[in-house]
């Protein structure tokens, strides 16, 4: 214990020490003692920090009554304000009334439609399905809001009380609006912590989370209580929306990103406790405040402003407690997966560069028509576009699908490897470069695993999420990486076996084959790694650190270890990125543009390297059905919310459609009598759980009662959710 | 994929918008060079039969791609206007006899905020057209094949560029590219980097003058990108050059919560100013506005903005935003009945104009009336992409007088009229006269400077 304490002390000095010397350093030329600046300050900063605390509250009070972190939590709000803004500006409903109309029969009605038909199901889902979920669930209604208020008409919600003049403190007036806005944050954090744990209500909730048959057992009701969670969370987002909106403007954007600075507090506040959610609000909003008024950072960090939430989130993470070895919670919900063997491996390298390169050189009929034929060198191009995400994507394989560490970090790292590329050999078309390049970039996927080595899950995800946030403000743009006065084509040609590689039109089809053997050697690679003792000890890892740390598996090394081949995969990725764009710029990498490759290889199955190719067809099959209808216009929508859309199915197929699609496909091949055996068993499996009332007679004489049995018993009584049920499982994982 | 870039694209199209546009005219600009070059060209039809001269020129047909930012999930429709203007325009012309003696028939290509598509829609036009015209791509860095693609007879000649709007600096120095919006840029000598010569506009800041003598305050730059700072600093300096002192240069962003504004307010403040000017957008000048008022800020008297502030949007703000001043280099949308090519575009527009899709539309009777040029000159046959190329280099083009005269390539228009906004209504203030703009050489300055050092000086 003291130790502990001594190491976060220690932590704490260094933290601060790093602390003053930036500032020291970036001083601007605000004094410090005049009283306009300390105004400005405190009133800026506690106005931001009212709107940051509002939406961090929400999430965290989400994250303790369901279990899940709410990546949509602000998109929700933002959805609720534009619902308050058409009740009230375009049905003049009065404001009171429309308020009451949004945040208490509208937001609890989502809340319950999502805890029927989503969340329900990710119970007891894996840490990324969870969250790739709430990501697509927030594309999903950030296209659905879009599509149904377009972005092209401007909508104002005004201010409360804008035309009384507020408060003066100093040289500053605090509005009403804002004043308001801080105090039902401070009163939505008492609320709801004494909602939480005064009330019966509250203790249910957070009881469901911690474990739905105990809390069964002394007469909750889960089902319910989960719903009325989830209609808890998306009250308090559409608060947050509300009063957010009149300062941020009614855009989809400002209100729906806002989550990550939100995600900053809520991780000050350890994602449990509301006040501190409130504190942590105040934090971000006067350090916001603070680097606005009295700091100016140097050219080259000019945006490190930005950073901060990011920054603040990371040093949160920092102080977090040491993350245990959990036990006692093994559960074998997965079939025990046969492994791909080697010639069947090379067998599926072979047919997928024989398949792409069928594709790249016209022998496909059905792509040489007129649409594609015409635009064979266009199609090309996005083709290899399309295969180089997939080269991200298969990076992502070993580490989060094998070692279960969620990242969200590769596709910054690959935006550096893109970034130093030009540097190590790419601005002169030296192909050794990407050598250096994956030599540097490994050990950056060591740095990131630095966090990893203490911390797990969702706080790991976060730590990864804010060193992609990170990388976007500050590192890739400076100066030295990428100079923004230099905005063409940073790229030669690669020269490699006399073949040159570009994006220029007459290369495409040398860089499509060549990013596509690429690919399939690094599958390969991955297939035949996935049977050595290495890829074993990360997936027992992942099952259970504390079984595996028992039987000898050193998890540091593990972690550094799918940490650095991933940096290097990542790299490679990177330096394909940069060759394919050509130009870059400061803004080619944000951190939000990573989420859909995760979400992307999620949907697919992230434990399979096959399913990074299906990503890649995935990628490609949309502007492909757009071009063969003539590009209509209600396909861009669809485009809007159709990957959401696909995200959140994920909740019903949790393991991916490689997973299940395999499932059925393999019993077609010929020497895969296991997989038949294993559908039949599955089919069997089925026809017992869909048992009808008059059949379970025979429950206890003809057929015993197992567990299953009890469970199947209490669905046909409809005693029970569905999705209460422990997992119906083919044999094997038993 | 590439797309999450809200903020981005708001600072990167402020700018685009904020550069300033058309060419030269004067207060007279009544001439009519489109129309007659089209009577001329009328006359060429029948002396020939007509041929298949080129890509994308049939006997009965020319085909053109207009290339704009439309389908991108993060901003839907941003630059549909352009789309919509240009075909807006093919379905009139083609109504009134058509381009040089044939139909036209339009293209259009999404280059969905992604380099790689803008850079598609070039080689597609490439492919299939004689040339592009309207476009509007925010990021299109890579225009190799703008240059070189091969025409009918396979050289190497690129294909002719009539945007709209280039904003990338290597759209905007493309040898091929003749662009509504004008160049900043000396581009004699390719993409210019380092201290050089930079026009500016400065007519609208001599107005201010007139307004508050001894300018004082804050200018504003679009701050999302380290680019769209750089491209903003030419025109701080030139205010700097007219006199007016900048007491503060700040970075902006549309995205910023209103509460951030409350620093530019006290910047004000601090500084006794009396001029604020934003380059950013609409947006982020509705929230300075409403800050500033809540701030109780009174001693502003120029509240100025670019082009960007002349939307719906900034209508729509009402008394929030009033007594905001707009410079523009066209003659504004309230004065259709002062130009019948204006007026041609509003009706087109069915009532709903905007300045992207004004510009597009501007570009498209430059196409128009290159196309005719060529006919009447040549012959209806000698529609080729190496003879547009060379007419865009000599072209003098006033759009039937809504802008102000130019004659060349890469050209800085002299002309401006300044509008203010009252009442969700935009006023002409400067000059007085409806349908003229106020076009003389002293509007224009030439500043030098090193942007990415005088970007240092910004907030």
């Amino acid at each position: 214990m003291r130790g502990k304490l001594n190491g976060r002390l220690v932590a704490a000095i260094v933290v601060a020490l790093i602390l003053a010397f930036i500032v020291n350093k970036n001083w601007g030329s605000a004094s410090f003692f005049d009283s306009k600046n300390i105004s400005t300050f405190l009133v800026v900063g506690i106005a931001l920090g009212g709107i940051y605390a509002i939406t961090a509250g929400g999430l965290v009070v989400t994250y303790a009554t369901t279990g899940i972190f709410n990546f949509a939590h602000a998109a929700i709000g933002c959805f609720l304000a534009f619902v308050y803004w058409q009740l009230s500006h375009q049905y003049h409903v009065p404001l009171l009334l429309a308020m009451a109309i949004t945040l208490l029969v509208v937001a609890p009605a989502i809340g319950i439609l999502l805890d029927r038909v989503i969340m329900r199901r990710l119970r007891d889902a894996s840490l990324v399905v969870q969250l790739m979920v709430t990501v697509g669930l927030m594309l999903t209604i950030m296209g659905l809001t879009l599509t149904i208020w377009s972005p092209k008409t401007s909508r104002t919600v005004p201010h409360f009380f804008e035309s009384s003049k507020g408060v003066q403190i100093g040289s500053v007036t605090a509005t009403w609006h804002r004043i308001i806005t801080v105090v039902v944050a401070l009163l939505v954090a008492v609320a709801l912590r004494w909602l939480l744990y005064r009330t019966r209500l509250g203790i249910s909730m957070r009881a469901v989370v911690d474990s739905r048959s105990l809390a069964g057992l002394v007469g909750a009701k889960p089902s319910v209580i989960s719903g009325a969670s989830w209609s808890l969370g998306c009250m308090t987002a559409g608060l947050a929306g509300i009063l957010i909106a009149p300062e941020t403007g009614l855009v989809v954007e400002n209100l729906a990103l806002i989550i990550i600075v939100a995600a900053a507090a809520a991780a000050i506040a350890q994602l449990k406790s509301i006040p501190m959610a409130f504190v942590g609000g105040l934090i971000i909003g006067l350090a916001t405040a603070f680097s606005a008024v009295f700091l100016q950072f140097g050219k080259d960090y000019s945006y490190a402003s930005e950073a901060i939430p990011c920054v603040i989130l990371f040093i949160a993470l920092l102080f977090l407690p040491q993350a245990r070895l959990s036990t006692g919670k093994i559960r074998l919900t997965k079939r025990t997966e046969r492994l791909t063997k080697p010639w069947e491996a090379l067998l599926g390298a072979f047919a997928i560069v024989a398949i792409v390169g069928a594709w790249a050189n016209g022998w496909i009929p059905w792509f040489t028509g007129t649409t594609f034929g015409q635009r064979s060198a266009i199609w090309l191009g996005r083709g290899a576009g399309f295969l180089v995400f997939g080269l991200v994507m298969i990076s992502l394989i070993p580490l989060i699908g094998w070692a279960g560490q969620v990242s969200f970090a590769n596709f910054a790292i690959a935006g550096i490897g893109a970034l130093l590329f030009v540097h190590f050999g790419g601005g002169d078309g030296n192909p050794m470069g990407i050598v250096w390049v994956m030599l540097v970039c490994a050990p950056l996927g060591l740095l990131i695993a630095l966090p990893a080595l203490r911390l797990k899950g969702l706080y790991l995800a976060l730590a990864t999420m804010a060193f992609a946030e990170f990388t976007d403000k500050v590192i890739v743009r400076h100066p030295r990486l990428l100079d923004p006065s230099n905005s063409g084509v940073l790229y030669k040609p690669l020269k490699i076996l006399g073949f040159s590689i570009s994006s220029e039109a007459t290369d495409r089809k040398a860089f499509v084959m060549f990013l596509v053997i690429t690919f399939a050697l690094l599958f390969l690679m991955l297939e035949l790694l996935r049977r050595t003792r290495w890829a074993r000890r990360w997936i027992a890892m992942s099952d259970s650190p504390a079984a595996s740390a028992t039987i000898g598996v050193n998890l540091t090394t593990s972690k550094m270890a799918v940490f650095m081949l991933s940096g290097a995969m990542a790299g490679f990725a990177g330096c394909m990125l940069g060759l394919q764009n050509g130009a870059l710029r400061v803004d080619s990498f944000p951190m939000f543009a990573g989420l859909p490759i995760v979400l992307l290889l999620a949907v697919q199955g992230v434990r399979y390297p096959i399913a990074a190719f299906m990503g890649v067809l995935g990628l490609a099959s949309f502007p492909a059905i757009s071009e063969l209808f003539g590009n209509p216009s209600w396909l861009t929508q669809l485009a809007l919310i159709g990957p959401g859309i696909a995200a959140v199915a994920m909740a019903y197929r949790p393991e991916g459609a490689v997973f299940y699609t395999g499932r059925d496909v393999a019993g077609w091949l010929p020497w895969r009598q296991d997989a038949r055996d294993e559908k039949k068993l599955l089919q069997a499996k089925e026809r017992e759980q869909n048992i009808g009332k008059d059949e379970i007679n025979d429950l206890g004489l003809t057929r015993p009662f197992t567990e299953d049995k009890v469970a199947q018993l209490d669905r046909v009584l409809a005693i029970t959710d569905l999705v209460d049920e422990k997992k119906m499982v083919p044999g094997g994982a038993q | 994929m590439k797309r999450f870039r809200a903020g981005v694209l708001i600072a990167a199209l402020s700018v685009s918008i904020l550069a300033v546009a058309c060419g030269r005219s004067g207060s007279d600009s009544s001439s009519d060079t489109t129309s007659k070059s089209g009577s001329k060209a009328n006359a060429a039809c029948t002396k020939e039969a007509l041929q298949a001269t080129e890509i994308g020129v049939s006997a009965d047909t020319i085909s053109i791609e207009v290339m704009a930012d439309t389908g991108s999930p993060l901003a839907p429709g941003l630059f549909q206007a352009n789309i919509d203007a240009v075909q807006a325009f093919a379905k009139w012309a083609n109504a009134n006899g058509g381009i040089g003696c044939r139909q036209v028939k339009v293209d259009t290509w999404d280059s969905k905020l992604d380099p790689t598509e803008a850079k598609n829609g070039i080689l597609n036009a490439c492919k299939n057209d004689l040339a592009m015209v309207g476009g509007n791509s925010l990021f299109n860095p890579d225009t190799t094949d703008l240059g070189n693609c091969a025409d009918k007879a396979g050289q190497p000649v690129g294909i002719p560029d009539f945007a709209a709007l280039a904003n990338d600096v290597h759209e905007q120095c493309a040898p091929n590219a003749w662009i509504i919006q004008a160049v900043a840029e000396d581009c004699s000598n390719g993409v210019p980097t380092g201290e050089r010569n930079l026009q500016a506009f400065k007519g609208q800041l001599d107005f201010y003058k007139t307004v508050q003598p001894n300018l004082k305050g804050v200018w504003l730059v679009p701050g999302d990108l380290p680019t769209t700072v750089q491209s903003a600093t030419y025109q701080i300096a030139a205010a700097q050059a007219d006199g007016i002192t900048i007491t503060d240069q700040m970075k902006v962003s549309g995205k910023s919560e209103q509460s951030a504004f409350t620093t530019y307010v006290q910047a004000l403040k601090a500084g006794n100013g009396n001029f604020l000017y934003d380059g950013s957008n609409d947006v982020s000048m509705v929230k300075m506005r409403k800050e500033a008022a809540a701030q109780g800020l009174t001693g502003v008297n120029v509240w100025g903005c670019s082009l960007a502030c002349y939307t719906q949007n900034f209508r729509d703000a009402g008394s929030a935003v009033d007594g905001t001043y707009v410079w523009m280099q066209y003659l504004p949308f309230e004065e259709a009945s002062s130009n019948e090519a204006l007026k041609t575009y509003i009706d087109a527009s069915g009532g709903k104009p905007d300045s992207f899709g004004a510009q597009a539309w501007q570009a498209s009777m430059a196409f128009k009336q290159a196309v005719d040029e060529i006919v009447a000159e040549q012959g209806a046959n000698a529609i080729t992409r190496p003879n547009l190329l060379a007419k865009m280099k000599t072209l003098t083009f006033d759009a039937d007088g809504w802008i102000g005269k130019r004659t060349g390539q890469k050209v800085f228009s002299d002309c401006m009229v300044v509008m203010q906004i009252n009442g969700g209504k935009f006023e002409r203030v400067f000059p007085k006269q409806a349908g003229t703009l106020d076009c003389k050489p002293s509007n224009i300055t030439t500043v030098k400077i090193d942007p990415a050092e005088a970007a240092k000086q910004v907030k």
